[in-house]
């Protein structure tokens, strides 16, 4: 190397800083507008404005990347369904305007009397993205991979009932018979979730190991092209999809060439990319809304969340929450109606009446429970606060024998800002507030552990059933809240036994009555999944979690 | 010299397992737990699920003895696997490595290339206006954090003027945003050591022979002024190098970049242990190697620099 050579190239650099020293100008020319990222690759004729056309690429970013694998039958990641989904085709579909459960690879099924044993017929004409033939030994080969004892078991293990699942047999091809151990309610509907979706099992024997993370073979409307991890993942359309449920708008192959999934874990970088053309639909969150929504280019698209309200839980098994009469106080002294209209939501969400919310249950129809959520009224929470002993002190902060009246919250960072504006509220009313504050596992820590007085919490997932007996049933390793309540554990397991659609809600309502006249918690909002999109991306259609699905979706220009 | 060498990478070996310790003592820690913390958003976990997983990872052995597992393991070579993908760890670092050089070298380039030309230009106009403009640039430059210098390029490079895209990608002008936010403070602290190392040596009698000997300006500063003021830059250039490593990890945050950073940030929020410490471990003897090349370095600058072949001489 020639070192005199490197030391001139310095100097002669120098030379050009100091002579010019007039504002250097960059040397870059400015090229011409980036590619937009979701510009279609080749349409022709511009079509009408309202027409679906097909190709062109989309850039999403979900953030939270796939961290684990997107084999299904181990992962435990919801990115991962998301992604997923769209490469494997499940046996029902689940029509996430009315809840409905139609037929996908199941063309019909037929269930036995005491609940436990589902005969699905199947459809003869799918084949998998490798070549090979869909059929009733596909179905048994993948649900009894999930049930295997030496793998992990991640999401789809609990979906096809986790215990409760007995076994497959193949009566035919295109029939096979699921036995449970025990009726499930929620099963038709799990089966149409991305996690249950049906792998080739030729490309899950070839792949091994690498399933999941080089490969994956499904039946659906998109391929698997490549996942370069930590970068992106890439989807490209199945030419021979032709068997489309009929939840959708069209049947046929799907409008665009290929999806790629980047991942953006940080959400301003993500918002960045988005309004740089860079992504053609980002998650966002209530907070970036307001950057969004007076950029001309962007569309805000929100979709119900599909799981409980968020809400302010309360531990029960730590004083002071372990009073009722402190909890009902609590209760009174949030306004939260005067919540939503703070920056943090940016008008979005609706005011909760319940833990689950009404794009959960049948026809939205929650007056079941209303009457037991708690009015806004802090007259009323003062006179409970008295009525239990605590007394106002001198700095305007409640006392009972010596003991200062202080809530310990243990919540995580991003939950800051949506917590933070309760302080005053319950300080109005004589109550004080400690927050502590950490990651996803200081949280999950905490709350095993019981050490918190409240904390702010949900859970997605379109089971109803599912989320009441992960939160409040006596003995659910969910139950982070020292919830036990005899009452509730009945209803629930009358619910779950439920073999009519009457007989489950009117169980579940009861359930969901009684975490109410506890008070095990403020039912704080109903949340949205919040999307920033490009205006060209049309037709997004939503899983029944709220999730976006392409393959309805078109890119308009 | 291959003595000093060979002596010089056996000193490292108590740093590295020393730092194995300490990392691996740290992660388990901090509140939270790998199997716990997979199930976050997917709806919850039964007991038998956890507990089956714990099994199968190995986590519900005893601590110590998971140390001695990793550490014979890591002897052999095999950093374990990730506890979240089931990959091999070292495939994993294999993959993401490459990315983060890249970053690392281009902004430790941009940062040698910038820092050293301003550092020459200030030296030269001493005490002129634009002294004082490119001290005030590097004043700002080392008190400006990389990220949000990185935010700052984003917004007015990727969003306002879109000149450059923003996130990563194979493009090469994907490149320069982030090595400008990751190489800038490097420049700055560049720039000043040159400046002052050069002013330093150019009282220097030597200098005024060569210039007596009617040598042009040119050849002045760089047969013999550059040459010995370089010396301490180096030095600062090698300690550099190590907080461009740290501030990959930043910045490939707010770029979206893939590389080791974005590897460890998830490595550690997922409490994938063995990911983590394969990370932390990693970067630790690329950070050592990196040292001892700069030592080498020396030698090369100013021959006058002997090896000794004890350890003790480092």
């Amino acid at each position: 190397m020639n070192r005199s050579r490197i030391l001139a190239i310095m100097l002669v650099i120098t030379v050009i800083l100091s002579s010019a020293c007039s504002s250097p100008q960059p040397a870059a020319t400015p090229t011409t507008a980036p590619p937009a990222a979701g510009s279609p690759a080749a349409t022709t004729a511009p079509p009408a404005a309202d027409q679906p056309v097909r190709g062109g690429t989309i850039v999403v970013s979900h953030g939270q990347n796939v961290s684990d694998t997107l084999n299904q039958h181990t992962s435990t990641h919801t990115t991962s369904r998301m992604v997923a989904h769209h490469v494997l085709d499940t046996l029902t579909a689940v029509n996430p305007n009315d809840g409905s459960i139609h037929p996908s690879l199941a063309t019909s099924w037929e269930v036995s009397p005491d609940g436990k044993v589902y005969t699905f017929k199947l459809r003869t004409d799918v084949k998998f993205h490798d070549g090979t033939p869909f059929n009733a030994e596909s179905v048994k080969f993948n649900f009894d991979y999930t049930m295997r004892d030496d793998i992990r078991h991640g999401f789809a293990w609990s979906a096809l009932g986790g215990t409760s699942f007995d076994r497959t047999e193949v009566v035919d091809s295109s029939t096979v018979k699921v036995y449970l151990k025990a009726p499930n309610a929620a099963f038709l509907v799990s089966l149409s979730d991305g996690g249950l979706g049906i792998d080739s099992p030729t490309a899950m024997q070839a792949g091994g190991e690498d399933y999941g993370i080089k490969t994956l073979v499904g039946s659906g409307p998109f391929k698997f092209k490549e996942w370069v991890k930590g970068d992106h993942i890439t989807l490209v359309r199945s030419d021979e999809y032709n068997w489309a449920p009929d939840i959708f708008q069209h049947s046929g192959p799907a409008y665009l060439d290929e999806i790629i999934y980047r991942d953006i874990q940080d959400v301003a970088t993500r918002i960045a990319a988005l309004e740089a053309g860079e992504l053609t639909l980002a998650t966002s969150t209530e907070p970036m809304v307001a950057q969004l929504r007076g950029n001309p280019d962007i569309q805000i698209l929100l979709t119900p969340k599909a799981g409980t309200a968020r809400m302010y839980t309360m531990n029960l098994g730590k004083s002071p929450t372990d009073d009722i009469r402190v909890r009902q106080a609590i209760a009174h002294a949030i306004d939260k109606a005067a919540l939503l209209g703070l920056p943090a939501w940016s008008g979005i969400g609706r005011v909760a009446v319940a833990p689950i919310p009404r794009n959960m249950v049948p026809n939205g129809d929650l007056s079941a429970v209303a009457q037991y959520d708690i009015a806004f009224d802090p007259a009323k929470a003062k006179s409970l606060l008295d009525e239990a002993g605590w007394k106002v002190g001198s700095d305007g902060i409640r006392e009972k024998g010596g003991q200062k009246m202080v809530v310990d919250w243990a919540i995580t960072a991003a939950s800051v800002p949506q917590v933070e504006p309760v302080e005053q509220m319950l300080r109005d009313v004589g109550i004080g507030m400690n927050i502590r504050t950490g990651d996803f596992n200081f949280w999950i820590s905490e709350c095993e552990k019981l050490n918190y007085n409240m904390t702010l919490m949900s859970d997605s997932g379109y089971n109803t059933l599912f989320l009441l007996d992960e939160f409040w049933q006596s003995e659910s390793a969910g139950n982070w809240q020292a919830y036990s309540n005899p009452k509730f554990d009945e209803y629930l397991a009358k619910a779950l036994a439920g073999t009519t659609q009457q007989e489950i809600w009117n169980n579940a309502m009861l359930a969901m009555a009684e975490t109410m006249k506890d008070v095990q918690g403020v039912n704080a909002w109903e949340q949205d999944y919040v999307y920033g999109a490009s205006t060209a991306l049309r037709g997004v259609a939503y899983h029944e979690i709220g999730w976006p699905f392409f393959y309805d979706a078109w890119l308009s220009k | 010299m291959f003595k000093y060498i060979i002596n010089r990478l056996i000193s490292t070996a108590p740093v590295i397992l020393s730092i194995s310790i300490l990392v691996f003592s740290m992660l388990h820690l901090v509140p939270g737990d790998p199997v716990r913390a997979m199930f976050v958003e997917s709806g919850g976990a039964s007991a038998e699920q956890i507990a089956q997983i714990r099994n199968l990872l190995g986590l519900d052995k005893p601590l110590p003895l998971q140390y001695v597992d990793y550490v014979t393991s890591a002897l052999r070579g095999d950093l374990g696997k990730s506890i979240i993908t089931q990959q091999s760890v070292t495939e994993l670092i294999r993959l993401s490595f490459p990315s983060t050089f890249q970053l690392t070298v281009a902004g430790m380039g941009l940062a040698v290339l910038l820092g050293v030309a301003m550092g020459i230009a200030a030296a030269l106009h001493h005490n002129s206006w634009f002294d004082n403009l490119t001290m005030l640039t590097a004043t700002m430059g080392v008190s400006m954090p990389s990220f949000w210098l990185g935010l700052l390029l984003i917004y007015v490079f990727g969003i306002q003027l879109r000149w450059v895209p923003i996130t990563a990608g194979s493009d090469m002008r994907r490149l320069l945003l982030p090595a400008v936010a990751l190489g800038f403070q490097a420049a700055a602290i560049i720039a000043r050591m040159v400046r002052s190392s050069l002013l330093e040596v150019m009282k220097e009698d030597y200098i005024r022979t060569a210039r007596a000997k009617g040598l042009s300006s040119t050849k002045v500063i760089l047969r013999h002024a550059l040459r010995n003021a370089l010396i301490p830059v180096v030095t600062v250039v090698g300690l550099q190098f190590g907080g461009l490593l740290g501030g990959a990890v930043i910045i490939e945050s707010v770029f979206a970049r893939r590389g080791i950073g974005q590897l460890m940030v998830g490595a550690l929020q997922a409490r994938d242990f063995p990911l983590a410490q394969g990370c932390v471990l990693f970067v630790a003897i690329v950070y050592v190697l990196v040292n001892l090349g700069v030592d080498m370095l020396y030698g090369f600058i100013d021959p006058r620099i002997q090896y000794h072949e004890t350890p003790a001489a480092a």
